[in-house]
């Protein structure tokens, strides 16, 4: 893979839009990672759940026009994460 | 009116990886279980295709074909998702929805409410797909197939592929059939087409006007002839619901450097595994079957049939690992199936039947934590350390997608 990372679980602060006009309702519009940078979201391309157990946590592959991202919604304690970081691949 | 739909999602796995990641659409992507330096490709995007990629390609073969090609691995997460919203989509037109895989489904319109039963055909396809478009994402494509029967409507979304959407009804048939090879009906692999041609039949027309009793007698020598023969007229054969005769699993080892202590954990993670399918359908099974694969391509295998029929861990992991230890060494296939399966214990009571219901008792507490908890919260110390053996992508049954651990 070039640049790209898997497992990262980084926490996030996200902005997000709550509409019912939105596929699974949740929108987020951009991230801050812990070093303080910032992303622009451009793009959702699938918003889906993963269980674990009776957990529940949504998985956001969104993109900022040049890099794959994933985001993760904790259902539980309803904390972001960065899961994911690719700018593909091989 | 044709009753059948039959809804194909196009190259499924790449195509949700494309939807997922939009920095692939429109490049070559190839999907693999693991990527390993001989990783086998199970799913290839139609940029890949056009390249020559093929599904069952080894990864060296592929990128020399096609040097762009990216790789990615499975998320199965993602496409029992897809699935699911997929599935509803189709029980709103009928509550006849059978799933014959984890990327298509048929629709039988036969018993569908009045409102739905009289609308065109191909109206209520486009709207499948629209609907596929607006609820899942707008890069997924599927192809709609419309006929009498479910081989037919297969056929008719094979016709125009990505993103077709046909109808087989007897006026057209045989105009589509004259474009046809024999290996383009589905289940016609070249064995079959070989028994075909040695009755001198070369081409689905003349497949078509052959004699049912040429079909019975010569070529498929049993009531199989008599079944091709209706299903080629639009006559349903195949509405069939065939139970749950076993539960399997393998494993493709992801080194030759394992030792036999990490073989069997390997395994036993599989007999774990094919047992807790096993509990949550409330089946036993009576028959155990283990196999290998070497690396010199020799398939070895042993089974047993026992006397009374087993569900718990224990009694899956101790068979098996009989069975597993008269097979020969090394290996790079490994794989582990359950059959001979009833939906009851054993009917007499056994002498020992205190610990027998101890042994039951442990393992619907363990299931009940890992249900609670996540797939292997609890598992056996041997298996310990085997959580990359993940499940792979169901391709046939679709029976076990919500019970899946990985």
């Amino acid at each position: 893979m070039d640049q790209s990372s898997e497992n990262l679980h980084q926490p996030i602060d996200v902005d997000a839009t709550f509409s019912r006009k939105f596929l699974g309702h949740c929108r987020p519009l951009a991230f801050r990672t812990e070093s303080g940078r910032e992303v622009q979201i451009a793009q959702i391309g699938l918003v889906h759940p993963k269980y674990d157990g009776l957990k529940t946590t949504f998985a956001f592959d969104v993109t900022d026009g040049a890099t794959d991202y994933r985001l993760a919604l904790d259902t539980e304690s309803l904390n972001w994460y960065l899961e994911f970081e690719g700018d593909h691949y091989e | 009116m044709n009753d059948i739909l039959y809804i194909d999602l196009n190259s499924c796995f790449a195509t949700i990886e494309q939807q997922a990641r939009p920095m692939l659409r429109g490049r070559p992507v190839a999907i693999c279980n693991r990527i390993t330096p001989n990783a086998c490709i199970i799913a290839a995007s139609y940029e890949a295709k056009a390249c020559g990629v093929k599904v069952g390609m080894r990864r060296m073969e592929a990128k020399t074909l096609c040097p762009d090609l990216i790789f990615a691995e499975t998320e199965p997460d993602k496409y029992i998702f897809v699935h699911e919203k997929l599935k509803r989509i189709m029980q709103d037109y009928s509550a006849n929805v059978v799933m014959k895989s984890i990327d298509e489904g048929v629709i039988d319109l036969a018993e569908a409410p009045p409102h739905i039963r009289e609308r065109n055909r191909y109206e209520i396809g486009r709207e499948i797909k629209q609907r596929l478009l607006t609820e899942v994402g707008d890069w997924m494509r599927c192809n709609v197939g419309i006929a009498s029967n479910r081989f037919l409507a297969k056929l008719a979304g094979e016709l125009h592929k990505p993103d077709g959407l046909d109808e087989i009804t007897p006026e057209n048939q045989r105009d589509i059939f004259a474009t046809l090879k024999l290996t383009d009906l589905p289940g016609i692999n070249v064995r079959m087409e070989r028994r075909l041609n040695a009755v001198s039949i070369f081409t689905p027309l003349e497949f078509l006007d052959a004699d049912e009793e040429i079909l019975v007698k010569l070529v498929c020598k049993s009531i199989d002839g008599s079944k091709w023969y209706k299903r080629l007229r639009g006559i349903e054969v195949d509405a069939v619901d065939y139970g749950i005769k076993s539960v399997g699993r393998q494993y493709v080892l992801e080194s030759k450097l394992l030792s036999r202590e990490e073989i069997e954990a390997r395994i036993l993670h599989l007999a774990e595994d094919v047992g807790y399918r096993l509990r949550s359908k409330d089946l036993y099974a009576r028959g155990v079957y283990v196999w290998t694969y070497g690396y010199d391509d020799i398939y070895s295998h042993r089974s047993t049939i026992l006397k009374t029929p087993i569900n718990t861990d224990a009694d899956i992991c101790r068979t098996t690992m009989q069975l597993y230890d008269e097979l020969p060494a090394p290996v790079r296939i490994i794989g582990v199936t359950l059959y001979k399966l009833q939906d009851h214990p054993e009917a007499q009571l056994c002498f020992y039947q205190d610990k027998i219901d101890r042994a039951q008792n442990i393992c619907t507490a363990i299931d009940k934590i890992n249900l609670r908890f996540g797939a292997r919260t609890v598992h056996s110390a041997r298996s310990m350390g085997t959580d990359h053996v993940k499940t792979k992508i169901p391709f046939g049954s679709t029976r076990y997608l919500d019970h899946s651990i990985t």
